[in-house]
């Protein structure tokens, strides 16, 4: 009999998934946030059957829309998600969803730090707004907390621009400062379950990698090929 | 032939193969070392970082380099410990060699006490490294990381002794333990079960004969209870015995 058993946590170590997802009125034009909310559930389910994952993958998903930035999705183990679908509304305001992300991610009840660092990913189809829907730069200063800060700075990110209309400044932005470098992803509504796909490749092999903070994105130009595996 | 440790005082470690490692067909990258001689008795424990390629010999090296530091740096009367922190990086530094020191970085952790008694704890990178003193109250080298698990500092990383954690006490006071552990187990530890954790260990392995220990204590950390626990697992404890023990 284990001598040692009662000193030891009983959950595994978790691996964060954040999502920041645009959910202002235009993202319900062209069946954008329809496939946005098919991908994310498909993602949660995959996440939900990995079996050989060392780390415990849990989502969460904070939307930006109408008057500011609200948790859909608190964080929770993907195999206990029942996904419920977003709805669009109102403004960008992008700037309060860097500010509630960076608060989250820097809450060590939330996110224990013996969690492997988090993946935080953006997704947008259009300019940061102000909570009245006026085009305004208030995210640069929210986004220079989220990169500058202790814990919010080292998560791996992700961005996605869906449509011609995505700030392709603000995304970059999102993405500065990482090695190796990570493109946008430029997306219509047709390419946004490949995002997901990509995404959920390079969580899934960070999550059965030997050492999972150490890897980096998977290659897109080869996820056809990891996926047809 | 090896030196018994000072009266009183015992130590013991372990180390075992991580399910990650074992599966991808890889060694321990961990190791440990305990030691004795004119320079007093330590132990050592070091985690050698997984994405280095060199990262095994690093973590071997590192225990190495503590007992080549050791000794110049305990018969100079009130060197600071410093100067002791020095000492292992360049002893390290000579040991990895011609390997590139980046190339096998790894944290280190290390108790010593000397001949007169004086304790020194030092710590560089993640683990844990706590006291546990006679009355039970616990006192943990580092506090909470700041960052999240497997982001660290070590030899091959850190450029000056300032990234070094380090406290020193007059003595090691009877009944007290301090515990050094990589983070395969200082990570899963429950925050405030640490000072029975080091208690256990003492009591129920601190007794047993070497061989049953080594064999109950891999036991132990193979099937270590937190789920889907992948790390190599590396302890060492030292503890000085109550002082009526010692006239025994």
């Amino acid at each position: 009999m284990s001598k040692l058993k009662d000193f030891s946590i009983a959950t595994a170590r978790m691996m964060p998934v954040i999502i920041l997802a645009d959910v202002s009125g235009s993202m319900a034009a062209y069946g954008k946030l329809a496939a946005l909310n098919r991908a994310i559930a498909e993602m949660i389910a995959i996440f939900a059957s990995e079996q050989d994952a060392g780390a415990e993958i849990h989502v969460a998903v904070i939307t930006f829309g109408g008057d500011g930035a609200n948790f859909h999705q608190t964080l929770q183990p993907a195999s206990q998600i029942q996904w419920t679908d977003m709805e669009a509304k109102g403004p960008t305001p992008m700037g309060a969803a860097f500010e509630l992300a960076t608060r989250f991610l820097e809450n060590k009840t939330e996110i224990p730090s013996r969690s492997y660092h988090p993946n935080l990913i953006l997704i947008s189809d259009g300019q940061p707004t102000d909570e009245r829907g006026r085009i305004s730069d208030n995210w640069k200063k929210p986004l220079e907390q989220l990169l500058n800060s202790d814990r919010a700075s080292k998560a791996l990110r992700f961005a996605m621009g869906i449509g011609p209309d995505a700030d392709e400044e603000t995304l970059k932005a999102f993405l500065i400062g990482q090695h190796p470098e990570i493109p946008v992803f430029r997306a219509d509504e047709t390419r946004i379950e490949q995002f997901f796909r990509w995404v959920t490749v390079t969580v899934s092999s960070r999550s059965r990698s030997v050492n999972p903070n150490s890897v980096s994105p998977i290659d897109f130009d080869n996820l056809e090929e990891l996926l047809d595996v | 032939m090896l030196t018994p440790p000072q009266p009183g005082l015992e130590y013991f470690g372990a180390s075992v193969r991580g399910r990650s490692h074992i599966q991808q067909i890889r060694p321990n990258e961990d190791a440990w070392m305990g030691m004795s001689g004119a320079f007093g008795t330590a132990i050592v424990i070091s985690d050698g970082m997984g994405s280095k390629p060199n990262a095994r010999i690093g973590a071997q090296m590192a225990c190495r380099a503590v007992r080549d530091a050791l000794k110049p740096w305990a018969k100079s009367e009130n060197a600071p410990a410093a100067t002791l922190l020095r000492l292992v990086h360049l002893f390290w530094g000579l040991r990895v060699l011609p390997q590139k020191e980046e190339d096998s970085a790894a944290t280190c952790l290390f108790v010593a006490v000397l001949p007169s008694g004086e304790l020194t704890i030092a710590q560089l990178g993640d683990g844990i490294a706590a006291i546990r003193n006679a009355d039970g109250s616990l006192e943990i080298l580092q506090g909470e990381r700041q960052g999240f698990t497997n982001q660290t500092t070590g030899l091959g990383i850190a450029k000056t002794t300032k990234d070094w954690t380090v406290i020193t006490k007059p003595a090691l006071s009877p009944n007290a333990a301090v515990l050094l552990a990589t983070d395969g187990i200082a990570d899963d530890l429950v925050a405030d079960r640490t000072g029975d954790f080091i208690h256990t260990l003492v009591t129920e392995f601190g007794s047993m004969a070497p061989t049953a220990r080594r064999r109950a204590l891999h036991r132990e950390l193979r099937n270590w209870a937190t789920p889907n626990h992948l790390d190599d697992k590396t302890l060492a404890v030292i503890w000085r015995k109550q002082a009526e023990d010692e006239h025994k």
